[in-house]
C-alpha cells in the first residue's frame, strides 16, 4: 500500500495527538455546541479552547457557524468522528436519548410519528411560509 | 452547570435586552428575534436548538401562539411565554402548542429564573 494512501490515516492520529483536542471532540460527539457550552464542559481554559478550536478548524475537522453572537462548533470531518467515538462507545447511547419531554399529558397528540430533525423540518416550515406569502 | 442556549422572541428590544440580562449572568447564552417569523428563520439557522424559547405574545407579523403552533410536534424545545395577558383561553391555547411556562409582565428577575428552573428541571 502507498503512503499516501494513508495519508488520511495519519491525519487523524495527528488530530488525537492532544489530550485537549479528544477533551473537545469528545463533546461534540454528540452535536453541535456552542463555544460558552464547552467552555463549561471542557477543564481547559478558555484561551486553550479557543486555540484549540482554532486548530482544528484550519486542520478541516472543526466547522464555526456564527449566528448573532454565538458562535456554534460541529465536528465536519466524518473520520474524525468516527476514530473518537470509538474511544468512547458510552456516548453512542445517549443519542437516542430526547431532547425534552414537556409537560402535556393531557392533551392529545396530533401524529403518532416521530419529530424529525430541528432543521429539516424548519426548512419546510419556512419553505411552506414563503410559498404563502406568494400566494397572498 | 453547563452554559445553555435561549431564543428570546419579542417585538421590544427593552424585553430582550432585559430577559438577556437577567439569564446571561446564569450561564444562558441568548439569541434575539423581533417577531415569531424571524423566530422561526434563527432556529433554522443555528446548527443546534436552544435549550429553552422566551416569545412574547402579542407580535406583528407572527405573534406567539402562531410560532408556537409552527413548531408544535416538530421539535421538542420548551417555550416560556411572556405576555400581560390572564386569559385561560389564551393559556389553555398556548398549553396545546406545547407552552411549558406562562410568565406575567413585569418582567422581574425572580419570574424569569422561575421559569428557567421549572424548564431546565423538566
Amino acid at each position: 500500500m502507498k503512503h499516501e494512501q494513508l495519508d488520511p490515516i495519519a491525519h487523524v492520529f495527528k488530530v488525537l495527538a492532544k489530550p485537549s483536542r479528544i477533551e473537545v471532540l469528545r463533546e461534540l460527539l454528540l452535536g453541535p455546541r456552542t463555544v460558552g457550552e464547552l467552555e463549561s464542559l471542557c477543564s481547559i481554559s478558555p484561551a486553550s479552547l479557543a486555540q484549540t478550536i482554532n486548530v482544528l478548524k484550519q486542520d478541516g475537522v472543526l466547522g464555526v457557524k456564527s449566528v448573532q453572537n454565538l458562535e456554534f462548533v460541529e465536528i465536519i470531518d466524518e473520520r474524525v468522528r468516527s476514530a473518537v467515538r470509538s474511544f468512547f462507545p458510552e456516548l453512542d447511547l445517549a443519542q437516542g436519548i430526547p431532547t425534552e419531554v414537556l409537560n402535556q399529558d393531557s392533551v392529545p397528540q396530533r401524529s403518532a410519528k416521530p419529530a424529525p430533525s430541528g432543521s429539516d423540518t424548519l426548512m419546510r416550515i419556512l419553505t411552506a411560509l414563503n410559498d404563502s406569502d406568494q400566494t397572498d | 452547570m453547563v452554559r445553555k442556549t435561549a431564543l428570546v422572541v419579542d417585538d421590544f428590544a427593552v424585553v430582550r435586552n432585559t430577559i438577556r440580562g437577567i439569564i446571561e449572568p446564569k450561564g444562558i447564552d441568548v439569541i434575539e428575534a423581533e417577531n415569531g417569523r424571524r423566530g422561526l428563520e434563527l432556529l433554522k439557522e443555528m446548527p443546534k436548538l436552544p435549550d429553552m424559547i422566551f416569545v412574547d405574545l402579542n407580535m406583528p407579523e407572527m405573534d406567539g401562539l402562531q410560532f408556537c403552533e409552527h413548531l408544535y410536534g416538530e421539535i421538542k424545545v420548551p417555550i416560556i411565554m411572556v405576555t400581560t395577558e390572564i386569559k385561560e383561553e389564551l393559556k389553555s391555547k398556548a398549553k396545546l402548542y406545547g407552552v411549558k411556562c406562562w410568565v406575567m409582565k413585569p418582567i422581574t428577575p425572580d419570574r424569569i429564573m422561575k421559569a428557567v428552573e421549572l424548564v431546565v428541571r423538566g
